[in-house]
């Protein structure tokens, strides 16, 4: 999965690569899957940092930064493989504004970061997990605030296939954990993510759409 | 895009007296029920926009290039039937609560219909052009349909038959069950099993988290097909001169309980890789993901859990 192309999937979203390259990546996605999940998760990755309104950070996120921060040190995270962090180190030009802006905009997040932060490459996938929980946390309000309008039966059809979506995602994150070089697992995590992103949108799309 | 209050002119000037006709101002008595009967024409290119629809949508095909509309609806609903440029719009309101009708709609083959509803049951039949349909708790049953299709539903079952074209459905809680059809087909639901029978599709992506997927047909040698589950069990019933290279990808086991003769080619038995079975030339492309599910693969008419 690692081939030449992985690391410029980034450079092709934001539309910079020269055009050779751009042909030539294009060729190579019609025959690489791995590819074409990983430049998903990367684009799923960016249109919900794009979808986030451009205002200054909510009290609330502190505690999902506190949690996150507290997730490393507590060493509940898994190691990742380098095909992970292959992975990871390209959604870091997606997110980084939005990372700067979260960890930069409060202070007391910058003095809780200092020491839980030993690697650029662990604080690159705490971006990617953190900008991941914050676009799935936009949604579950958004959806929260039209449940008037899907009714109760509905409200309760979603929250369990949330949870089903949640246990899915948990096995795979489980199971990295004892197989990090897993190639199969990291795909199935990504695309257990990006069903549970394309689910709250369709929840969200509906309360919209209906009276 | 025409101001609709100009456009809800030109449809009251085109619009044809109607075939039963009921006129709309004409209020019936309190709880009794109310019909709504209006012919449209429309030229080739429009779509029939149902909004906010609560109660059934039956569409069927005729010959004309035009759009019959009949409701059924208590007397306190209105029905507003608005044309809008190529577009064909539908909806309800009343005085008090929300506006209950059902719709048959009777319009040319090539039409495009776009169907959008809380509890909103849909039937489509014989329709060519292009198909969206959005339910929360509706059942969604699509006939002989042959142009693109898009249908989400949250709660209600999806039925397809015969579709030939392009066609993405998805459900969160209920079945999918596909059947007689050709084309290209995507379907993913998160609880509900996926059905697909007699399938001549060349290409298919299946996707559930805790449904059960089956696939009962031929597998095209120049076919693509992509079968991806959390917890649920694959089957695949094909007959036994079946030509298809197949890849499973499993964190539990990559094992296929088959009664074909498939003959194994890079299995390594390592978790997470690709393992490799081939049947006869190896023509069609399987590929078979699931972190727990079972792998079966039968004859046609055999029992087919073991």
């Amino acid at each position: 999965m690692t081939d030449k192309w992985t690391d410029r999937l980034s450079e092709y979203l934001d539309d910079d690569l020269v055009a050779a390259d751009r042909l030539e990546l294009q060729e190579h996605l019609k025959i690489c899957r791995e590819c074409r999940i990983v430049l998903n998760e990367i684009g799923a990755v960016a249109g919900a940092a794009r979808s986030l309104r451009d205002a200054p950070p909510s009290r609330s996120l502190w505690p999902m930064v506190a949690a996150a921060i507290s997730r490393q040190s507590s060493g509940r995270r898994f190691a990742f493989s380098l095909l992970q962090l292959a992975a990871a180190s390209l959604f870091v030009a997606v997110v980084s504004g939005l990372s700067v802006w979260v960890i930069v905009g409060r202070e007391d997040v910058r003095v809780a970061e200092a020491p839980m932060m030993p690697t650029a490459s662990v604080q690159t996938v705490s971006a990617v997990d953190l900008t991941y929980d914050r676009a799935v946390d936009d949604l579950l309000r958004a959806v929260d605030e039209g449940r008037d309008r899907l009714g109760p039966r509905t409200i309760e059809v979603v929250t369990r296939s949330l949870a089903t979506i949640d246990r899915a995602i948990s096995d795979a994150r489980i199971a990295l954990e004892q197989d990090p070089g897993n190639a199969f697992l990291t795909l199935h995590l990504a695309r257990e993510r990006q069903r549970k992103l394309a689910l709250l949108r369709q929840i969200q799309s509906f309360a919209q759409a209906v009276q | 895009m025409t101001v609709v209050s100009s456009m809800v002119i030109v449809s009251v000037l085109l619009s044809e007296p109607s075939m039963s006709p009921q006129a709309p101002a004409q209020r019936p008595s309190i709880g009794s029920r109310a019909e709504t009967d209006q012919t449209v024409p429309v030229q080739k290119g429009a779509r029939v926009d149902v909004d906010d629809c609560l109660g059934e949508v039956l569409v069927r095909t005729w010959e004309r290039d035009a759009v019959r509309v009949r409701a059924r609806h208590t007397s306190r609903t209105r029905v507003r039937i608005d044309t809008v440029g190529q577009v064909l719009r539908l909806d309800t309101d009343a005085d008090r609560g929300v506006g209950v009708a059902d719709f048959e709609l009777t319009v040319p083959p090539w039409i495009n219909l776009r169907i959008v509803g809380r509890t909103c049951v849909v039937d489509v039949e014989n329709v060519s052009g292009t198909i969206s349909a959005e339910t929360v708790e509706g059942d969604v049953t699509l006939r002989g349909v042959s142009g693109t299709v898009d249908v989400k539903s949250v709660e209600g079952e999806v039925a397809l038959e015969g579709g030939r074209g392009r066609v993405q459905l998805s459900t969160v809680e209920g079945a999918i069950r596909i059947a007689k059809s050709a084309g290209e087909i995507v379907a993913e639901s998160v609880e509900g099993d996926i059905t697909l029978s007699d399938s001549q599709a060349v290409a298919v992506e299946l996707s559930t988290v805790e449904g059960d997927i089956s696939y009962t047909g031929s597998l095209l040698a120049s076919g693509r097909y992509l079968f991806t589950t959390h917890e649920g069990d694959v089957l695949l019933v094909i007959p036994e001169n079946t030509s298809a290279t197949v890849g499973v990808r499993s964190f539990e086991n990559v094992r296929i309980d088959s009664t074909l003769p498939f003959k194994p080619g890079n299995a390594s038995g390592r978790r997470g890789q690709r393992a490799v079975y081939s049947l006869g030339g190896g023509a069609a492309q399987v590929e078979i993901e699931t972190f727990e599910g079972a792998v079966r693969v039968r004859r046609p008419g055999e029992t087919q859990k073991d």
